[in-house]
């Protein structure tokens, strides 16, 4: 996935924090069929960054700085990852989305 | 940097099921006394009018409001509830259903709706097209028109209620079908499982029906009697089994623990009555606290422990009766019987001594009676705490998984 796209959360999954760990939870869809997702840390922070303004390249600088992730493993990772939500369902091109009701 | 710590490759992204994830976070989750698990009455009012029920008639002008209740919602999914069972009475009753699902559903709950299926027409099934409830439970009290209407004493009623399975099972969600046992549809039973089993879906029955809330009786005129009731079961081969298994085989019931509430009422989970009371359980209603009154998460986090930390009476009946751990009887069920929570309940002494008579060969060898109790000196008793004990197929009023 190329770093500079743009992604957003998807409408209709909310990012529920309970017990400490971050649960995407889709409220437009059977969580029976897309399941519930649960996110670490890091995860979190990609997450909660994925707002349609910042490219996937600006979020794997601030992981970095946050992390102390070295460069090309956080491009690699945010792109994995970013991949994953969207195959889950859970973020979207920029331009596709409506309003983000993630929170 | 610790990159395996901050875990980005480790798999940031997992699935879960669902009903896995109570599992996967218990420890956390029950160290920090989250309420993962939270019930709500809307209303006990109903458009039906069985004999049987337990609810009083409902008081409209008592009832949380719309604002109210929304901030319930808010304020449980601040203290980390996921899922969220809604039922009543019939909680499609108030007109204001489809705006506080909506925003229970977009707090991020899992929504379980408990329903006579009879009010759930196109404006509802499209609500739930938006946004799929995570369980529908429909209470089908007959196979047959006769039947049902006799049971609920509404005519025309069996039509909408099946119009209104029709359409969760169009719409695709997930649904689970649910009957009292009475003595007007006990022999309609079988018949109702093999219609879910056609339908795909999942099927319960409950053979004891209790007072009401409030302590009224004439819903015992009713129910089966204990020898019916365990009859009755024994014909159901996977009911059979289970009680085989649970009564007489390898899987020897516990014995409950001294604390009043043994179950997991309350532990991680809350319930609210119509009317703003916060309670441990839909049952139990002696112990509660108002909303109106105090913040709910103050309720939770103040007086529930204290709730929980009740020892059962030492010198109830139940207390050295040998077959505490085989009844079914729980704080809810004696108060709802006997307006205390921990007495005896007749009923339930008869039954598992039924039961335990019909089933429990090797029983009488893994339940030894306490020290100073006649073995076999409480043949009619019926302990506390069975709720969540192990029995099977039970329905747990209240329970979400």
């Amino acid at each position: 996935m190329s770093l500079e796209r743009k992604l957003t959360r998807a409408p209709g999954v909310i990012a529920r924090t309970i017990g400490g760990e971050t649960i995407l939870v889709p409220v437009r869809r059977r969580a029976q069929e897309m399941g519930l997702f649960t996110l670490n840390e890091t995860g979190t922070f990609v997450w909660s960054r994925l707002d349609g303004a910042a490219s996937l390249a600006e979020i794997a600088r601030a992981l970095c700085e946050a992390f102390e992730i070295e460069a090309p493993a956080a491009d690699a990772d945010v792109a994995a990852f970013a991949a994953d939500l969207e195959r889950a369902g859970c973020a979207g091109p920029a331009e596709d989305a409506t309003a983000g009701s993630a929170r | 940097m610790n990159f395996a710590r901050a875990g980005l490759r480790d798999l940031p992204l997992e699935r879960v099921a669902s009903t896995e994830l109570t599992r996967d976070y218990k420890r956390r989750i029950v160290r920090e006394r989250t309420p993962v698990s939270a019930s709500i009455e809307l209303t006990y009012r109903c458009n039906l009018h069985c004999g049987h029920c337990y609810c009083p008639p409902g008081e409209r002008s008592q009832e949380l409001s719309t604002a109210e209740v929304k901030a319930v919602f808010d304020e449980l999914a601040r203290l980390g509830t996921l899922f969220l069972l809604v039922t009543g009475g019939d909680p499609l009753l108030r007109k204001d259903f489809p705006e506080l699902y909506r925003h229970a559903k977009e707090l991020g709950m899992l929504v379980t709706v408990f329903t006579n299926g009879t009010l759930i027409d196109e404006r509802i099934a499209a609500l739930w097209r938006e946004l799929p409830p995570y369980l529908v439970e429909i209470s089908l009290y007959g196979l047959t028109r006769e039947v049902y209407e006799k049971v609920v004493a509404v005519p025309g009623s069996y039509d909408r209620c099946l119009a209104g399975i029709e359409r969760v099972l169009r719409d695709g969600h997930p649904l689970a079908l649910k009957c009292p046992v009475t003595r007007d549809n006990a022999h309609e039973i079988p018949g109702i499982a093999q219609l879910a089993k056609d339908l795909g879906v999942d099927f319960r029955y409950d053979p004891v029906i209790l007072g009401t809330m409030e302590g009224r009786t004439h819903t015992h005129a009713f129910r089966l009697s204990p020898e019916e009731i365990v009859a009755f079961e024994a014909r159901d081969p996977e009911k059979d089994r289970a009680y085989r298994h649970w009564l007489a085989d390898e899987a020897h019931p516990e014995i409950p623990s001294e604390a009043l509430f043994s179950c997991g009422a309350g532990k991680n989970s809350l319930h609210v009555d119509p009317y703003g009371n916060v309670q441990v359980c839909l049952m139990v209603k002696n112990f509660k606290h108002s909303l109106r009154e105090r913040p709910l998460a103050e309720i939770y986090r103040e007086e529930f422990p204290r709730i929980l930390s009740l020892r059962r009476d030492t010198g109830s009946k139940c207390s050295s009766c040998a077959s505490r751990a085989t009844c079914n009887n729980c704080p809810g069920m004696a108060l709802w019987e006997t307006r205390t929570n921990d007495s005896h309940v007749d009923f339930l002494c008869q039954l598992t001594a039924v039961r335990e008579h019909t089933y429990a060969g090797a029983l009488s060898d893994a339940l030894a009676p306490p020290a100073g109790a006649a073995a076999g000196g409480c043949g009619s008793c019926a302990s506390g705490g069975g709720c969540g004990s192990g029995a099977p197929g039970l329905l747990q009023i209240g329970g979400l998984e």
